[in-house]
């Protein structure tokens, strides 16, 4: 295409384009200016109206069922604010009976076993356990810090054996949340009340000094509340 | 001069007897937008190949990560999001708004105003841009997918945005007949989606960034709308425009188009949490998204319903008509990638396709096959208009579509087959992790294949328009110097 110059003129080009000759785009006929043609008698169809019907009701249904009620603390798909309460801790004594149930699990159980009743003769039970259920926790906080070793009596049975010492494994934290929850597990009939982290670090530096382990003549001689 | 066809008014009050004749012609429409939509255009084409060369890159790394491994601004972690940087913004958002600003004008029937403005946003948004993918090649990256561009970038892209778009929806203010057509409404969605978005993804995640896990909520919440409302309505409004234009077949129900446009807008922007299905986010909104993409089918029925007349009525016309290849490509890969979308956020499937190459791969059938299909079918049928003069080489055009359907269809098939092996493998806990990294392989290879035939599309696409523009340069040039230098001799005699 070499066109010469008067044949370009703009007026010229756009006479030309008005006309309707102007350049195809490979192979598309002219557009003019009106938009297509939109068929304005149909209606939308009746059976797609009641299928969305149909899936808003189900759409309803999936949120109600996995929206959690569109509560920004649930986070899994199912649950409720309800469910999510029953399975977390609410409360600092909720969460310190946790913590206490996993230090349990973790260094515990494996002698006093999972149910807390021990193994006769050799481990005395913390279920039930007169030493526990004591009006104030000093003794077994003692306990679990340094061991235990040598004859006790619980409950009337006679048990002698060795427990190791805490000190340098567990925390003023674990060692109250685990004191706590045995001390307060309703699952083993206990109901005596918490400890706390100050008390344990009282202890902890009173008897800092002390190397040995406890036994039950020794720990008969204090006060089981200050 | 004197003019044989009626001017329009210079984009002030229209004529009020012309009201129900069109009041101004094609060409005097073309003209008044010739500028910005060329501009836009020519600049969307050349990131498109600068996009595909990186995308080429990053492709590869893929399979063979130790290709230039050692050369920092070349490594996955940025190259892979300058790619996508610059398909999405160099390419994807100005040849969008070109077609926006022709379509709006051509739909409306009034001349486009504020061109100045226009070439102005266009530059600042190049320069934005560059800046920003300059920056994440030098290692800026914010590191947040889909929002990479640095801080001293993201905010000349909105500013070059705002100087653009506004223009449109002032020429839509003004339309001569009142009653507008189905490719207004989508694009004036997408004309106020983009800020909305785009500003506020940006913000929350780089300038006043939300804490923890929210910012992943925006950003998923970002790029549905990036995907989806702005994308989604850009190619629905040209394929709606094209298809029933080109093929003469009428849209069949303006009341179904109203159904399904406001299922789209309605539903359409929910869907973006499914991305992080089984992430640490509140139950519902993963459950709205479920909701959300699987009521979007609605509006994607409507679409199919009224278009599928002037897809079958294009069947007859294909011979021959690049144009119509385009956007019948690009429609039928929008309904495949919508229709997948909403199949994959089901729960039962997400079990199967979660991080796999699925996902990935309907973003890639989206973009490429969806909105770049009609984008560029767009821009064959606009700028012969714009220009007066058709393209060059029809050879070149044939070779375009041929390469891009190939890239898209290899690059779907390809992604979501081994997004299915992936994932089938990964649930089979007696597969080592490693066993189901080489089954990855074949796939990631076929995905630069499929980057390479893009990137030959992409560059015949690039030389044909070039080639387009020079011609056109030269009847205009060699007249006017030529006009230039013999006078003077004339004149000199006289």
């Amino acid at each position: 295409m070499k066109p010469v110059s008067p044949a370009r003129s703009p007026a010229a080009a756009r006479a030309a384009r008005a006309a309707g000759n102007a350049t195809g785009a490979l192979g598309a006929p002219d557009l003019d200016w009106a938009p297509p043609a939109v068929g304005t008698g149909a209606t939308t169809p009746l059976w797609l109206v009641g299928l969305f019907g149909v899936m808003l009701y189900w759409a309803t249904m999936y949120l109600d069922r996995n929206g959690g009620g569109f509560n920004p603390l649930v986070f899994n798909q199912g649950e409720l604010l309800a469910d999510l309460e029953a399975r977390v801790p609410r409360s600092e004594a909720d969460a310190l009976l946790a913590q206490g149930r996993r230090v349990y699990n973790v260094y515990c159980s494996a002698c006093h076993q999972p149910n807390g009743r021990g193994t006769p003769n050799q481990f005395p039970p913390v279920a039930g356990s007169d030493w526990v259920l004591t009006e104030g926790p000093n003794r077994i906080i003692r306990i679990v810090l340094n061991g235990m070793q040598g004859p006790i009596t619980v409950n009337g049975n006679q048990y002698n054996n060795v427990m190791l010492p805490w000190r340098d494994q567990l925390s003023d934290e674990d060692i109250a949340a685990v004191v706590t929850f045995i001390r307060g597990n309703a699952e083993w009939g206990n109901n005596a009340g918490p400890a706390t982290p100050a008390q344990v670090k009282a202890i902890r530096d009173a008897t800092a000094s002390r190397s040995t382990s406890w036994t039950a003549q020794e720990l008969l001689g204090i006060p089981v509340k200050d | 001069m004197s003019s044989p066809a009626p001017a329009p008014p210079p984009g002030a009050v229209p004529p009020p007897a012309a009201a129900s004749l069109a009041p101004a012609l094609p060409a005097d429409l073309d003209r008044s937008c010739r500028w910005p939509v060329l501009v836009l255009g020519g600049l969307s084409a050349g990131w498109l190949v600068f996009a595909a060369v990186l995308g080429v890159l990053a492709a590869i790394k893929l399979h063979a990560p130790g290709m230039l491994a050692n050369v920092d601004w070349l490594t996955y972690g940025r190259v892979q999001p300058a790619a996508w940087n610059a398909l999405v913004f160099g390419f994807g958002a100005p040849a969008g708004l070109a077609l926006a600003l022709w379509l709006m004008v051509r739909l409306s029937g009034v001349p486009l105003v504020g061109t100045g403005t226009i070439l102005f946003g266009a530059a600042v948004w190049q320069v934005g841009l560059k800046l920003g993918v300059l920056g994440i090649l030098a290692g800026d990256s914010t590191g947040i997918e889909g929002l990479e561009l640095p801080r001293y970038a993201s905010p000349l892209l909105l500013a070059g945005y705002l100087l653009i778009a506004p223009w449109a929806l002032v020429v839509f203010d003004r339309r001569q007949p009142r009653e507008s057509y189905l490719s207004q409404w989508y694009l004036v969605t997408a004309l106020l989606v983009f800020p909305w978005c785009f500003a506020s993804g940006y913000v929350l995640t780089s300038f006043l960034p939300l804490r923890g896990v929210l910012q992943a909520a925006a950003q998923a919440w970002y790029l549905q709308q990036l995907w989806v409302l702005w994308f989604g309505s850009l190619t629905l409004a040209t394929v709606f425009y094209f298809l029933p234009k080109l093929t003469g077949a009428a849209v069949p129900s303006r009341s179904l188009a109203l159904f399904g446009f406001w299922t789209f807008v309605v539903f359409g922007g929910l869907g973006g949490l499914t991305r992080y299905a089984g992430g640490p986010f509140p139950a519902w909104m993963l459950s709205l998204a479920v909701v959300g993409n699987v009521l979007t089918l609605f509006a994607v029925y409507a679409v199919g319903a009224n278009l599928l007349p002037s897809l079958h009525a294009a069947v007859s016309r294909l011979k021959g008509n690049v144009v119509l290849w385009f956007l019948g490509f690009a429609l039928l890969a929008w309904l495949a990638a919508s229709v997948l979308t909403a199949l994959n956020s089901l729960v039962t499937v997400r079990h199967l396709t979660h991080f796999t190459l699925v996902t990935p791969g309907l973003d890639q059938l989206a973009l490429l096959g969806g909105f770049g299909l009609a984008a560029l079918g767009g821009m064959y049928g606009v700028v012969p208009r714009l220009l007066g003069r058709d393209w060059p080489s029809r050879f070149l055009a044939t070779l375009h579509f041929g390469c891009a359907a190939g890239a898209v269809g290899l690059l779907a098939v390809a992604f979501l087959i081994g997004g299915l092996v992936q994932g089938a493998a990964l649930n089979n806990t007696d597969v080592a992790f490693l066993t189901v990294a080489k089954r990855y392989l074949p796939f990631a290879s076929t995905g630069t294949l499929a980057q390479l035939l893009w990137l030959v599309g992409s560059g015949a696409f690039a030389v044909n328009l070039l080639w387009l523009l020079v011609a056109c340069a030269r009847t205009v040039c060699v007249p006017a110097a030529r006009a230039l230098v013999e006078p003077l001799p004339a004149e000199g005699k006289a």
